[in-house]
């Protein structure tokens, strides 16, 4: 459900030639009109999800201001519709209603009270709009005496005291000092996350660059361009430059980013390209590496004044840095038709880990209003990553000097020591060296192969999987030393059982499939059996004796319900194991299946502790699931909450992630630990390792 | 319904808007709320000392001294409470043109609170009368009673002729310039300083056209002779009341989303 669906809206305000032109048309009988129509918005439709947050540009008159007033209810449509759903609450004008004679707590429940709160919703929040206004005693003198930062502060707190459904914000963001402003932003940042759809319209760039999901470009009371925030707000740039009508494009890039050129085209950039120190073409920067930006220009007409602009700008459109040929006092002058110029920009990529695009422009001054040659919008999309740097946040790279002073028994620590830390880190980039051997993984029932990540280097890879011409493929597949597939079957220990073969191969079990349990979910059906056939089993631990496989560090089991059994068999081997990935059932498929609870006792004992499920299957008796019953929520850390939606059905299976409870203590080694940051960092297991990182 | 439903709503924000209004009035004065009180009482002390005492008005028919000024107070009074709630209401929207545009709120609490604001005003006021005609031994005992059914009828019409002003008063702001002269004149045309018979006879047949002239009337009867009032006079303005509230309505239900765009 939408919170928020415009359809087909338009709105024309009445125009007479004259007043008396109204009255005659009030009184006069036949009912001809006698106005005429201004259209001011027409045929706008979006839909707004909750929790979306939509973001309104145009130049004045574009018909913003009266979409949102159509929206807030008080003024009606001349066609189309509106549907909310939920409390509509709009910031468009703070401390309207205020009463200057009166005291800020009496103003706050009128403006409640305005907004439609009942005394008692204001009564509870009243500390918390006393607290988060910040005025302190000033609550209890009249608004009068308040700084007009103060006001706004109240108002502020009163429209925001209850959580709206969808809360629309008119230029109303800028209020009061940059502290409130941060507060003002975060609550409205807050009440997205808990669901409140937020319209923003604000020509303030970077407000809707860091907030909306979405905007739509107004003009002319049309929807002229609807997308994500950056492609249309350098749209709108072009359009607040262009206004005499000359040519602005906008194309898709093939990463699906939006680039836009606009320019009359005197002089035009024929060719932007990113290069190293050496001078060859890269698409990935280091943070911190120096590089060059090479833009080719080529004059089409003769221009007596030419300036080039450049600057870096991050994923949300936001300028990082950049500056002007003006500004460094090298503007070019009496440029002739067919000449061509080569600038040379040199930098650092003092950026930081994340997506970048190259914005340059020619224009004929300082400012693109005075005449604008050409302009490009993401013209080149580099990549940074940190290969050397300590891991930092941010959109910048600055080196960061931490000294630590600790008072107590110890005498004081000059420096805290990062080099190993740093050291480990680089490490995981060139493993092998000094984790002394490969990494093990076992994948046992690897039908449809392994993941990605396993079969590049650093890695060995046993698969297992029962069914001959699955392995045949398999090995087809990975032609690699490190990849073996090994076509047994195990289970606890050697001998012959019977292998219950289903409709859906992935589904066969050494354990027959409950026959009852696809008439009650379709979905199941995929475990019916079709078929059995005899076939030899082993144990883990007798295969990796025969085998000589010493050591294993990783093992994914995904056996249908033969799970307990298999790791019953690999005693031995899972002392050594630092990680485990199971499917469990936690309601039979097959019949006398053993369930997590089993699984979870057994590796407890065996030194492993749970650490994650995932992928948690449900099956409903309606097949796949059609409508959200409720909401869900992942706690962590008890602050920080996420909200997921909830859909019907009976927890079937889920992956297990299981760690060896050495890995959390001191490791044995230094190699040993090496493994594991390098284990877990594949896993993706971030927050392991920063546990293993943290442990020196 | 739907309206009334959100009239019901909005009720705290008419209450504390009422409560606002009161207490603005007499913020900042020495004397506060007293005032509410001092006005009227001086009023009535004009109207009643003076017309007895000093000039020695007499109403024709009787001989109690203070049966003019009650006659002027039945009609002065009651008159004040039709054209406050007129004047009021007739520039209410206009007044409140920047809240009407930017928050969306159920505009009938507008001339609810109009409405209120005057009838505590003349519940004050009219309270003061009553305490001085019970104190005088005028007061007129169960005939009191008609004063209910009077006072509805008096501002059912009021704030119907001040709706269909006040949406009118948007559109043609000649309404807002001429109606200070208006009911100037309607006051005089109305017989509550002079009785209805010192007219001529030509002259009261006009003046009886006038719907405030059978109310008042009515008030006048009840106050000054304890008399009831004549009931079926009055079916003349309630009817006229009842189809001025349902013209304001319909004029409001029609256009108010065209005032908003006018505002």
């Amino acid at each position: 459900m939408s919170a928020l669906c415009i359809d087909r809206l338009s709105k024309a305000y009445r125009l007479y030639p004259n007043r008396w032109a109204r009255l005659a048309e009030w009184l006069l009988p036949g009912g001809k009109p006698r106005h005429e129509l201004k259209w001011v918005l027409h045929d706008i439709s979006f839909t707004v999800q909750p929790g979306e947050a939509l973001g309104i540009v145009g130049l004045n008159g574009a018909g913003k201001s009266t979409l949102l007033k159509m929206i807030t209810g008080t003024t009606q449509p001349t066609t189309g519709s509106i549907t909310t759903s939920g409390r509509v609450a709009a910031l468009l004008e703070l401390g309207l209603g205020f009463h200057p004679e009166f005291t800020g707590r009496q103003n706050a429940f009128i403006a409640g009270q305005l907004l439609g709160y009942n005394n008692e919703e204001i009564k509870r929040s009243m500390a918390q709009i006393e607290e988060f206004a910040q005025i302190g005693d000033y609550i209890d003198q009249p608004v009068r005496i308040y700084s007009s930062g103060m006001q706004m502060r109240l108002a502020f707190s009163v429209a925001t005291a209850i959580r709206p459904d969808v809360l629309i914000i008119d230029e109303a963001l800028s209020v009061g000092d940059a502290y409130f402003q941060h507060k003002s932003f975060e609550r409205i940042r807050e009440f997205q996350k808990l669901g409140t759809t937020l319209l923003i319209v604000s020509h303030d760039k970077a407000a809707i660059l860091s907030i909306c999901n979405r905007a739509i470009l107004l003009n002319d009371g049309k929807i002229a361009m609807q997308g994500k925030p950056e492609a249309v707000l350098d749209y709108y740039n072009a359009i607040q430059t262009e206004r005499q009508g000359r040519q602005i494009t906008c194309n898709a890039l093939p990463d699906g980013q939006m680039q836009t050129q606009s320019g009359s085209g005197e002089a035009r950039i024929t060719k932007i390209s990113l290069l190293n120190a050496e001078n060859e073409p890269i698409t990935t920067v280091y943070v911190g590496q120096p590089i060059q930006i090479r833009i080719v220009v080529t004059i089409n007409q003769d221009i007596d004044s030419l300036v080039l602009g450049c600057g870096v700008k991050d994923r949300f459109g936001q300028m990082v840095f950049g500056t002007n040929t003006y500004h460094t006092n090298q503007i070019l002058c009496d440029l002739k038709r067919n000449e061509t110029c080569v600038y040379t920009i040199s930098c650092l990529a003092n950026l930081g880990v994340g997506s970048y695009s190259i914005h340059a422009s020619l224009v004929r001054s300082h400012s693109h209003i005075d005449k604008n040659y050409h302009w490009i919008d993401n013209a080149s999309i580099f990549e940074v990553i940190n290969l050397d740097k300590v891991e930092f946040v941010g959109t910048l790279w600055n080196e960061m000097h931490f000294q630590i002073e600790k008072s107590g028994m110890q005498p004081a620590l000059k420096h805290a020591e990062p080099a190993l830390v740093i050291e480990k880190q680089a490490s995981t980039d060139n493993l092998g060296e000094k984790s002394n051997r490969e990494i093990v993984i076992v994948d046992i029932g690897c039908r449809w192969g392994f993941a990605e990540k396993f079969t590049r280097g650093g890695y060995r890879v046993y698969g297992f999987d029962p069914d001959t011409e699955e392995c045949n493929t398999l090995s087809r597949r990975y032609q690699s030393n490190s990849v073996s597939i090994v076509p047994v079957a195990l289970a606890e220990g050697d001998g012959t059982r019977t292998l219950h073969v289903t409709q859906e191969p992935a589904c066969s079990s050494l354990l027959r499939p409950d026959p009852k349990l696809t008439e009650v979910y379709p979905a199941l059906s995929c475990a019916r059996q079709v078929s059995s056939i005899e076939i030899e089993t082993t144990s883990l631990d007798a295969w990796a004796r025969r085998s000589g496989v010493p050591c294993i560090d990783f093992i994914k089991i995904d056996t249908q319900g033969s799970e307990l059994e298999i790791l019953k068999g690999a005693t031995i081997t899972l002392q050594g194991v630092r990680c485990l990935e199971v499917e469990v059932e936690f309601n039979p498929i097959y019949l006398d299946q053993p369930l997590f609870s089993d699984v979870d006792q057994f590796l407890r004992k065996a030194g492993f502790i749970l650490w994650k499920l995932t992928n948690q299957v449900h099956y409903s008796k309606e097949g796949a699931p059609e409508t959200q019953i409720g909401e869900d929520a992942i706690f962590y850390d008890e602050k920080q909450q996420i909200k997921h939606p909830l859909y019907g059905g009976q927890l079937y299976w889920a992956n297990a992630h299981y760690i060896n409870s050495d890995v959390l203590s001191t490791p044995d080694s230094e190699a040993q630990q090496l493994r594991d940051i390098t284990l877990f960092t594949t896993l993706g297991m971030p927050d392991v390792v920063s546990h293993l990182v943290g442990v020196t | 319904m739907k309206r009334i439903n959100a009239l019901w709503t909005y009720r705290h924000f008419v209450l504390s808007s009422i409560q606002r209004e009161f207490q603005s009035k007499y913020r900042n004065t020495l004397l506060g709320a007293s005032w509410a009180v001092i006005n009227p009482l001086l009023m009535i002390t004009l109207y009643t000392v003076i017309f007895s005492q000093v000039m020695h008005a007499r109403l024709q028919g009787t001989s109690e001294n203070f049966a003019y000024s009650i006659y002027l107070c039945a009609g002065i009074l009651s008159w004040g409470l039709f054209s406050e709630i007129t004047s009021r209401a007739q520039t209410v929207f206009l007044e409140n043109a920047n809240l009407l545009k930017k928050i969306n709120f159920p505009r009938l609490t507008l001339p609810v609170i109009v409405i209120s604001n005057a009838a505590i005003n003349f519940a004050i006021v009219f309270g003061l009368f009553s305490l001085f005609l019970l104190v005088s031994g005028y007061f007129p005992g169960i005939v009191y009673l008609a004063l209910a059914p009077l006072l509805a009828i008096l501002i059912a019409m009021a704030i119907g002729i001040g709706i269909t002003l006040g949406i009118l008063n948007v559109f043609f702001r000649d309404i807002g310039q001429s109606f200070g002269v208006i009911i100037q004149f309607w006051f005089w045309l109305t017989p509550i300083v002079y009785p209805v018979d010192i007219l001529p006879p030509q002259i009261q047949a006009i003046v009886n056209l006038n719907p405030m002239t059978p109310l008042l009337a009515g008030f006048q009867t009840t106050l000054v002779f304890g008399q009831w009032p004549n009931w079926e006079a009055q079916l003349y303005p309630a009817l006229l009341a009842l189809f001025l509230c349902g013209f304001g309505l319909h004029l409001f239900r029609r256009h108010a989303a065209e005032m908003i765009d006018e505002l």
